[in-house]
Formats: structure tokens, C-alpha cells, sequence
């Protein structure tokens, strides 16, 4: 499989590129996949999406298909994927909330809380470390945040992902904000430094 | 800090929460690009149909498409009023409003027409009712097709409540459209056209038609003029009777089982029967 390595933003050429795309270029689809693949992929895996890479090829299948529907900018174009590849974490929410999820016996050894506060928090600063606090927060302010932050959408862009209205977002935000200092705050005390 | 949107208050958890922000990006919005599956590649080396532009189009709202339903639904309902006023089809109580109605828009509909089924009334067993009373007479004349004749007369019909028994007709007269209905207590009878039909103390009602029998009331109008009875009597306007010696030949029904016998009120001065 080819690894397609980001690019910056298109800029002036979105347009052009766009217009390709409906043309059914390949070059054009490909540049569109590596403007957005990876924030895209990384917002899969930080809401704990079983398989980001699948879900992304999956996303942009769902944004080629629908190419003819869209018009805008590439802000919009960004929010416009970001929307969809929401849409299917949701889906997968949902899914998982409906059915079991079976882990391998492999997977789980080794890495079972023991219990203990000291272990759980070295765990904590470890790898897993930002994925276990984004998991305390409850999942509507986890959409907001990373939305924010690793799909740098705006406010009004993100208001239109999660379909809630702008000052519902910012609520969101705020007690996000609030919700990850009080973790951190007491992640610190736990670990005796400062956060 | 900025570009978070956050309000002053929030800049103090913002503070906190930035490092944490920055690991955040680095691990996710700028970790390795993903794999591209099968279906991808291919459509990046051989691309795809060209798709056009489309506008997606609003879906009608439910209150837009109930709207419209009611209106169709109202608009179908008023072609089906028109069309059945339009054939006179509707039925006597419905016509004659949608007739007045569609009257307003410049159009003729027919009014409805009461038909009159004759009743043969009794004789006997009518008896002289009509004093005691208050009969209720709604007539409706349809006049554009009438063709006036002698006998369209208004038949002067003054009960005085003294003879019964015995009925006639009188004039005969064509195609008569005028129509009566009469709703009495007891005994009523009811006249279409030119027959008459009556029943022995039974009150009679008649519009354009010639001649009456016993003890007819006039729904229409209350002309003065004699009375000419089947049995050969004439009523006049102060209720006297006097007789005739034979009726005028008409098209009417007999009622009560008599057969007029009297002579034309032509040939009787002292009746005011309409000739025919």
C-alpha cells in the first residue's frame, strides 16, 4: 500500500483541483486525500475508532461519491469531512453501544489497571496517556475538543459537524476546557508536579 | 490562546490545558498518514465518471406537503360540489344555496326541483283539519322554464273548512314547473303542475296550477278570487260555497274516489276557476 505523505493547504488551487475532481481525475481526488487524510485519520483515532485507517479510506469513498453535492470553499471543504468522518464515529458509537466488544486475551495482559493509583497514573503519562484523559470527558465535549484542536475547525464549523448551534459549542468548549484543567490539575498532584 | 475562540474567563483553564492541547496535535493531527485501501488507489490511478454539480434540493416540508394535500383535497371537493350542481344532481337542500352561490361567480345552476309525488288522499278520512292547523307550505317555483298560460292563474285558495270529501280538478294546462310542498298535521296532500290532489279536509296548496280542491291554502300568494271545487262547489272570498252543476275538464287527479262531474267554469259565472 502507498503512504501518501500530508500536504499543506490548497489554497488558490482548491477551485481547480475541485473542478478536477468532479471530472473524475485521479490526481485530483489523491490531492484532496493527502490535504486532509491525516488530521482526519488522527480525529479517528483519538475518538478510539477500532480501525482510523479504514475509516478514513472509508470517509473519503463517502466524500468522493458525494463530490457533485458539495460547493464551497476549502474551509468548508475541510468541515465538510470532518462532518462525515464524525458522522461515522457516531455510527461506530452507536454500533458499540449495541453490541459487545470482544478483545483479544493477548491484548488485555499486561495492561488491566491493577488497581493501583501509582500504577494507573504512570500508565496515564505513558503512550495512552492523552487517549485516558480524553476518555473522562464526556463524549459530547470530546467531539468539541477534538474537533478544535486536531481538525482546527472553527466554531461555526464545528457547530455544523456536531449539528448544535454555535453558543452550544462554546458551551461545550468551556466545560471541556474546565473538565480537562481539573483532570490535569489532579493528574499533577497524583505525579507531585506540576501539570 | 487566541485561536480557540475562548472567552477571558476561560484563558486560566486554557493556560492549564494548552500543553496538553499541543501533545494533543502533535500525537493526532500530525501522526503518520494512513493507509489507502484498494478501492482508493484505483480510483486515484484510473479515476472516475465525472460527476456534475448538484444542487441538493430542499425537502418539502410536512406542513408545506400537508398543505398541499388539504388543498387538493379541497379543490377536488369543489369541482365535485360544481360538477354535480352543474347536473342538478345535488341533492334539494344542497342545490338551491350552491345554485344562489354560483350565481355570484356568473354561473346558472339549476335549482333543485321538489318533485311531488301525488298522493291519493282519503276522502273520508281527512276530515276538516285545516282549522286547527298551521300548515307549513315551502314552495319553490322554478320559473325559466315555465310557459305562462291561462291556468298559471294564481289559484285563490281559501279554506273555510266546510266541505271535504269529494275533489276535482280543474284546467288543464300544459307543462307546468310550479311546485309545492305542503307539510300539514293531518291529511296533506300535495300538487304538482296543474293537478290537484286533495283529500278531504286536507289542505291543498298550489302554485301556477288551475283549479284547486277542497280547502286549499295558497303558499304562493293569497289572491282574492273565488274557489272552484271539483265537487262542484265554488268557495268564494267570504268562504260561502255555492255550487255548480259541472267541472271544467282538466288533467287532475281526483282524490277521495269522486269523480267530478261538474260543468266548466267558464260556463258558471259563479266560478273562478281558471279556463283552460
Amino acid at each position: 500500500m502507498p503512504i501518501f505523505h500530508p500536504v499543506d493547504p490548497l489554497g488558490e488551487s482548491f477551485p481547480h483541483v475541485l473542478n478536477a475532481a468532479r471530472e473524475g481525475s485521479g490526481w485530483a481526488f489523491e490531492q484532496l486525500f493527502r490535504s486532509l487524510a491525516v488530521p482526519a485519520a488522527g480525529y479517528l483515532r483519538a475518538q478510539g475508532m477500532a480501525d482510523p485507517d479504514g475509516g478514513v479510506n472509508e470517509v473519503f469513498l463517502r466524500v468522493f461519491r458525494s463530490l457533485g453535492t458539495f460547493e464551497g470553499s476549502e474551509d468548508k471543504f475541510r468541515s465538510w469531512v470532518f462532518t462525515i468522518a464524525h458522522h461515522l464515529v457516531v455510527d461506530e458509537r452507536r454500533a458499540r453501544g449495541r453490541r459487545p466488544v470482544t478483545t483479544e486475551l493477548s491484548e488485555v495482559d499486561g495492561s488491566h489497571p491493577s488497581g493501583d493509583v501509582e500504577e494507573e497514573a504512570h500508565r496515564l503519562l505513558g503512550d495512552d496517556r492523552v487517549m485516558g484523559l480524553l476518555d473522562q470527558l464526556p463524549p459530547l465535549q470530546r467531539d468539541v475538543i477534538l474537533l478544535r484542536v486536531v481538525a482546527d475547525l472553527s466554531i461555526e464549523h464545528v457547530a455544523e459537524s456536531v449539528g448544535r448551534r454555535p453558543g452550544a459549542v462554546k458551551a461545550l468548549q468551556r466545560r471541556g476546557l474546565a473538565a480537562l484543567r481539573r483532570l490535569l490539575e489532579r493528574e499533577s498532584v497524583t505525579k507531585g508536579v506540576s501539570p | 490562546m487566541s485561536r480557540y475562540d475562548v472567552d477571558w474567563d476561560e484563558m486560566e483553564d486554557l493556560a492549564v490545558v494548552a500543553p496538553f492541547f499541543d501533545e494533543l496535535r502533535t500525537q493526532f493531527a500530525e501522526g503518520p498518514a494512513p493507509e489507502i485501501g484498494t478501492e482508493l488507489a484505483t480510483l486515484f490511478v484510473f479515476g472516475a465518471p465525472p460527476v456534475g454539480v448538484v444542487k441538493p434540493t430542499p425537502a418539502p416540508s410536512t406542513r408545506s406537503r400537508t398543505t398541499r394535500r388539504v388543498a387538493a383535497g379541497a379543490v377536488g371537493g369543489l369541482a365535485l360540489i360544481a360538477g354535480m350542481g352543474a347536473a342538478g344532481a345535488l341533492p334539494g337542500p344542497i342545490q338551491d344555496p350552491v345554485a344562489s352561490a354560483a350565481k355570484f361567480v356568473g354561473l346558472n345552476l339549476p335549482h333543485a326541483h321538489h318533485h311531488h309525488h301525488p298522493t291519493p288522499a282519503s276522502g273520508e278520512t281527512g276530515g276538516d283539519k285545516e282549522k286547527g292547523s298551521s300548515p307549513e307550505v315551502t314552495t319553490h317555483a322554478h320559473r325559466s322554464s315555465h310557459v305562462p298560460t291561462e291556468s298559471d292563474q294564481p289559484t285563490p285558495l281559501k279554506s273555510d273548512g266546510s266541505t271535504g270529501g269529494s275533489t276535482g280538478a280543474t284546467g288543464a294546462t300544459t307543462g307546468q314547473s310550479g311546485t309545492t310542498t305542503k307539510r300539514t298535521g293531518t291529511g296533506s296532500s300535495t300538487s304538482t303542475g296543474n293537478s290537484t290532489v286533495t283529500g278531504s279536509g286536507s289542505a291543498v296548496s298550489s302554485t301556477g296550477g288551475s283549479g284547486s280542491g277542497d280547502h286549499g291554502t295558497n303558499g304562493n300568494n293569497q289572491h282574492q278570487r273565488p274557489t272552484y271545487h271539483g265537487n262542484g262547489r265554488t268557495t268564494r272570498n267570504d268562504g260561502s260555497t255555492t255550487s255548480t252543476t259541472a267541472p271544467p275538464s282538466g288533467s287532475g287527479d281526483s282524490g277521495g274516489g269522486s269523480t267530478p262531474t261538474t260543468t266548466p267554469p267558464d260556463t258558471t259565472p259563479t266560478t273562478s276557476a281558471p279556463t283552460s
